[in-house]
Order: C-alpha cells, then sequence, then structure tokens
C-alpha cells in the first residue's frame, strides 16, 4: 500500500487546504473591517446630510423691513421659518419653502425676529433646524422720512410748474 | 418636456426659446436696417418716424427689464406703496411730451443731447453732463444684460454668463445692422408683444390669487406692505419719480427719438407712450404682492415675477413671461446700444476728433461704437454684483441732479453755464452721499433737490442773456456733407 501522502498531487492539495484554514481568518478580518468602515461611512454621510445648515450671517439688521437670508449645507429643499421675538412673542411661521439657498423676506414691522432654516435630504425627511439667525428691523425715523418725502413733493411740483407755465410761454 | 426641480422650464426649452427669438430679432433688424444706409438713417431714423413708430418705440423702450422684474421687486419690497412709486416714472415720458417739441424746435439738426448742453452752457458742463451721462447708460445697460441672464437662470437653468452673453450679443447684432431703423422697427414689435403678453398674465393671475386673498395673508404676513407710513416706501415715492424724470430729460434715448420723429410728433407720441406704459408697471406690482400671499419662495427679490408668474400659471407662464422680458429687454438694450453710439460718433469722434470725417466714416465707427460699448457691459456684467435696483439706482442721483440743468437750459435765457455745471456737480455728490447715509429710497430726491436749489439761485443771481438761435448754429456736419 502506498502512503497517501506520496501519491502524485497530494502535497498540492494538502497545500491548498491550509492555505484556504490560514485564510479564513484573514477574509473574516477583511469582510468586518469593510462592514464597520462603510456603516461608518454611510453614517458619516447621513450625519452630514441631515446636518442643519448654517447661516452666513447670524445677526441682520434691516431698515425697511426686508431682507435676504443666505446659508451654506446640502439638501434638495429648504424650509425657512420666522418668530417675532420683540415686540410681541409670536409663534413661529414658515416663510420660505424653495430649492435655493436663500430667502427674502419683506414687510417686516419694528421688532427683533429670530429665523431657522432647515434642509430636506433625498428621501424627502427634513433634517433638524438650524441655529438661528437674529433679525433687527428698525424703521426710519418719520422725522427724517417727511422731510425727504415733503422735500421730494415740493420739487416734484415745482419741476411740473415749470415745465408746465415756461412750455405755455416759450416762443422760438 | 418637464423642468427640473427648482425650474420652471427645461433649460432645452429655454434655449430653444431665446435661439427663436435672436433669429425674429436679427432678423427684423436685417429687413429695417435696409433703411439706414446714410448716417442720419443710421443715428436718427431719417427724422421721419411717425406717431405709431414713435408711441411705440417710446413706449417699448421704457418698458425694460427694470419695469417687468423691477416694478415687482418694488412691490414685494416697498408694498404697495412701492408699486405707485414705480408707476410714477410715467411722468418722465408725459413730462417729455413737450420738451420734446422744444427741443425738435430749437434743435431741428440736432442729434444728441450733449450736443445741446455743449452749445447752452459750453465745454465744462458738457464733460460733467458726458461723464454722468455715460456712468448711467453703463449701469442701465448693466442691470438690463444681468436681467437678462438671470431671467435665462431662473426660468430655465441656463448658467447665468451665457444667458446673458447670448442676450447682449443678439441686441448687439440688428443694432449694428440698422442702427435706428432697426431698433424703431423692433421696437414696434416689441411694444406689441408686451402689452399682448401682459394682458394675458394680468387676467390669469387675478384669476389665480384674487385681490382680497392677496390682501388677506399680506395683512397676516407683511403687515409693512399694506402700511401708509411705511417710512422707505414714502421716501421712494418721489424719489422714484425724480428719478424716472432725470432719466429721460438727459439721455440721449429719448433725445435721439425726438429728433428722429417727424415734425410735430414728438409731444404726442410721447403723451401716449405714456398712457400705454402705465398699466405695466402696475401688473408687475401685483406679481410681486402675490408672492407672499400664495406662499411662493422668494430667493432674489429682482426674480420674483417671473417666479410668481410660473408658478400661477405652469409652463405656459413661464414661456409668456420668458417672451415678455426677453422683448424688454432687447427693446431697452438696444435703444441704449444706439444712443450710446450717437452720443460718442457725434460728441467725441465728429466734434472733437475727427471734425472732418466723412459721413461713410462716421458710420463705420458709430457700428465700432455700438460693439465697444457692449463688450464693455459685457464685462462689468460678469461678476453679477448686486441686484438689479442697487445697479440701477447707483446713477439714481446722478440723472436726477440733471433734471434742472436741461429744463432751465431749454427754458430759460438767464441760467449760467456754471450753476449748471455745479448742479450736476453737487446734487450727484450730495445724492450718493445720501444713497450710503441712508439708502438709495433717498438719493435721487437729494440730487434733485440740490441741482434745483443751484441751478435757480444761480440763475436768480444771473444777468446772462442766451440767444437760443445759437442752438440750432453751426451744423457743422451740414456744412461738412
Amino acid at each position: 500500500m502506498t502512503d497517501p501522502s506520496r501519491q502524485p498531487g497530494a502535497f498540492a492539495r494538502q497545500y491548498r487546504r491550509h492555505r484556504s484554514l490560514r485564510a479564513w481568518p484573514l477574509a473574516a478580518f477583511a469582510v468586518a473591517t469593510a462592514v464597520v468602515l462603510g456603516t461608518t461611512l454611510a453614517w458619516a454621510a447621513r450625519a452630514r446630510a441631515t446636518e442643519p445648515p448654517q447661516f452666513e450671517a447670524t445677526e441682520v439688521a434691516t431698515q425697511n423691513g426686508s431682507l435676504t437670508l443666505k446659508w451654506t449645507g446640502s439638501g434638495d429643499a429648504f424650509e425657512v421659518s420666522l418668530q417675532s421675538r420683540r415686540p410681541t412673542a409670536e409663534p413661529a411661521r414658515v416663510v420660505y419653502r424653495g430649492h435655493a439657498p436663500a430667502a427674502h423676506i419683506s414687510g417686516l414691522r419694528n421688532g427683533e425676529y429670530a429665523a431657522v432654516v432647515r434642509a430636506r435630504s433625498g428621501d424627502g425627511a427634513f433634517g433638524d433646524w438650524s441655529a438661528p439667525a437674529t433679525i433687527a428691523v428698525a424703521h426710519h425715523d418719520m422725522q427724517t422720512v417727511w422731510w425727504l418725502f415733503g422735500a421730494g413733493l415740493l420739487c416734484v411740483v415745482a419741476t411740473v410748474g415749470t415745465l408746465i407755465v415756461s412750455a405755455r410761454r416759450s416762443h422760438v | 418636456m418637464n423642468a427640473p426641480p427648482g425650474l420652471l422650464l427645461a433649460p432645452e426649452v429655454g434655449w430653444a426659446l431665446l435661439g427663436a427669438f435672436s433669429v425674429l430679432w436679427i432678423g427684423l433688424g436685417r429687413f429695417w436696417g435696409r433703411r439706414a444706409k446714410s448716417l442720419d438713417g443710421y443715428m436718427v431714423a431719417n427724422r421721419n418716424v411717425g406717431l405709431a413708430l414713435g408711441t411705440a418705440t417710446a413706449m417699448a423702450t421704457w418698458v425694460t427689464s427694470n419695469t417687468t422684474m423691477l416694478a415687482p421687486q418694488f412691490a414685494l419690497e416697498l408694498g404697495v406703496w412701492g408699486a405707485l412709486a414705480y408707476s410714477t416714472a410715467s411722468l418722465g415720458l408725459f413730462l417729455f411730451a413737450p420738451l420734446a417739441k422744444r427741443i425738435r424746435q430749437l434743435m431741428p439738426h440736432g442729434y444728441t443731447s450733449g450736443e445741446f448742453i455743449e452749445r447752452r452752457y459750453g465745454g465744462t458742463a458738457w464733460l460733467v453732463f458726458v461723464t454722468l451721462s455715460m456712468f448711467y447708460a453703463l449701469t442701465w445697460l448693466v442691470s438690463m444684460s444681468m436681467a437678462g441672464g438671470l431671467l435665462l437662470e431662473a426660468l430655465a437653468g441656463v448658467p447665468y454668463v451665457y444667458g446673458m452673453t447670448a442676450v447682449l450679443a443678439v441686441c448687439t447684432a440688428y443694432t449694428v445692422f440698422g442702427g435706428l431703423v432697426a431698433v424703431i422697427g423692433t421696437d414696434f414689435v416689441q411694444s406689441v408683444i408686451i402689452l399682448i403678453g401682459l394682458t394675458v398674465v394680468a387676467i390669469l393671475a387675478v384669476i389665480a390669487a384674487p385681490i382680497a386673498e392677496v390682501h388677506a395673508a399680506l395683512s397676516a404676513e407683511r403687515p409693512m406692505l399694506l402700511d401708509v407710513l411705511f417710512p422707505a416706501a414714502l421716501m421712494a415715492l418721489f424719489n422714484n419719480l425724480l428719478f424716472g424724470l432725470g432719466e429721460v430729460f438727459h439721455s440721449n434715448v429719448w433725445w435721439s427719438r425726438a429728433f428722429a420723429m417727424r415734425d410735430g410728433i414728438g409731444a404726442r407720441a410721447y403723451t401716449l407712450a405714456g398712457v400705454a406704459w402705465l398699466p405695466v408697471p402696475v401688473v408687475g406690482g401685483f406679481l410681486g404682492l402675490a408672492a407672499p400671499a400664495l406662499g411662493i419662495g422668494v430667493s432674489r427679490p429682482d426674480m420674483v415675477a417671473p417666479i410668481v408668474a410660473g408658478h400661477l400659471l405652469g409652463q405656459a407662464g413661464a414661456v409668456i413671461v420668458f417672451v415678455i422680458v426677453f422683448a424688454s429687454i432687447a427693446s431697452s438694450i438696444d435703444s441704449l446700444l444706439a444712443a450710446t453710439s450717437d452720443l460718442v460718433t457725434n460728441d467725441i469722434i465728429h466734434r472733437r476728433l475727427r471734425r472732418h470725417a466723412s459721413d461713410a466714416t462716421l458710420r463705420r465707427m458709430a457700428t465700432a461704437v455700438v460693439v465697444g460699448t457692449a463688450v464693455v457691459a459685457w464685462v462689468a456684467c460678469l461678476p453679477n454684483i448686486g441686484n438689479l435696483a442697487t445697479v440701477l439706482f447707483f446713477a439714481g442721483p446722478m440723472v436726477a441732479s440733471m433734471i434742472w440743468p436741461i429744463l432751465a437750459g431749454l427754458y430759460w435765457r438767464r441760467t449760467p453755464a456754471w450753476a449748471a455745471t455745479a448742479g450736476m456737480l453737487a446734487g450727484s455728490s450730495l445724492g450718493l452721499l445720501v444713497y450710503f447715509e441712508i439708502g438709495w429710497y433717498a438719493a435721487s430726491t437729494t440730487g434733485a433737490i440740490v441741482s434745483a436749489l443751484v441751478v435757480i439761485g444761480g440763475t436768480l443771481a444771473s444777468r446772462e442773456r442766451f440767444d437760443f438761435a445759437r442752438l440750432s448754429d453751426g451744423d457743422e456736419r451740414e456744412a461738412v456733407a
């Protein structure tokens, strides 16, 4: 009877079995690493996607009650909510829904407002609200306004009056 | 073809519309341009423009991208007062009616407003006037070219630079081919398109957003837009009126039309144009006010009209808005290119650099100036700085400071040159100071008032007696020809 280990090809088979046994832990390690890495990356990507946008300016002042808020952050749509803080605190209301990372707001009365923005990700769910931007609205004082209004009125009346009278009197 | 999210038209549709209208304008420009072989034909349309064309060109030129895009912004930011403030610009056309008659009487062979200033007040006043006027022309040109780029970007996602370049290039092409003849001809077609399109938009918009609903929503969410004592809006009321007056009174865009119209046509044409223009900012203003009421998110205030029309009326609305705004932009860019070219060719090249140049040479130079002006505007448009209001209204105090030097120069014999020059300089300087210290909505008023005080004071103190016959003297071009 011949020793099986001495049969042709036996060494090669043994070598392949040994090698596959040694490869198991390596393969398991590689799979585990890939799973952990993949999960981590996916989690990080999701965290990035749902990370609230950030306003470019967190303190905005306006003298005519209108302003444009701009922000950075990813998302396929955005929603901006505005709340009056002073002189009276009022419930927040949505003032912008759109795709562009900017919102124009107008018609605000004197006072202090807080605006927050959130992004909508690809699955349609909104992320968290951003840190607020504070908006201070202080319209021009009426004394300046009446001066300029009166002066403008006077200038227009003088111009129109002069033109009408001069046109009637003119003879070439 | 569905538009991508956030857009109202597919980019292919935007490009197709741009291409179709470009072919139309250039084709019409070439067709009408055949009549502009002589220098007079190129610069003042052979001085033979009748009432229909005269009214249409004045109206279409005054319906700029600013009317269709800035008037809604005025309403969105300054409320009902803002819409009213913008519509006061029609007074510019009404009040220019008697001036057009006077200009044609005093300077039957004139070409430019700069020529009038030089003959009436001399070289120093001319230098100040031309500097201010050219600056204004550039800001107007830049604001409209920007509007073209922004419109294509907002509606169809066409990159701003490509859209702006295409709009400017098309207008330059047909202005080069036909000068003022082509400009006035295309203006007629464009004014018809604008009026029909706006009527459709107005009817559909009021059906989709009833006035009572708009009022209720504004009262609840944007109360200042309905407030009678809205400070910035109150200041903007006369500011815009005076800005409009200054624009029309001084700009060669309007003077060249006064020279181009037949005798006795100018006053009637400008009056009718004012009547036809008045509803345009009212419709635009309603679109601006409807935006918050309809819950439409606005990211750029100067884009509110296209966005609202697109949301209200769907893709058809977006197409209508595109056609209206493109027509209004083209009708103003071409006029401005032609008028600026006239000013540079006549006042600088002919009267200062090449006094004995032939008409053919001047005609070629006028063409080159059109292209050069467009290139300068294109470079200034590239950075896309500021919104349309800030770009345009920066020139407000300068143009407002020219109202009284023009008015007094046309009618008063006693107004001295120094008062006109000082009025323009002081009005512009103090107006710009107010622009930065208070805001654009007070700058033109300041410029006009300061200039008026200087001109009136100088006139009262003067013993000069100007001979108006000197304005029609020395028509060198006729002598050369």
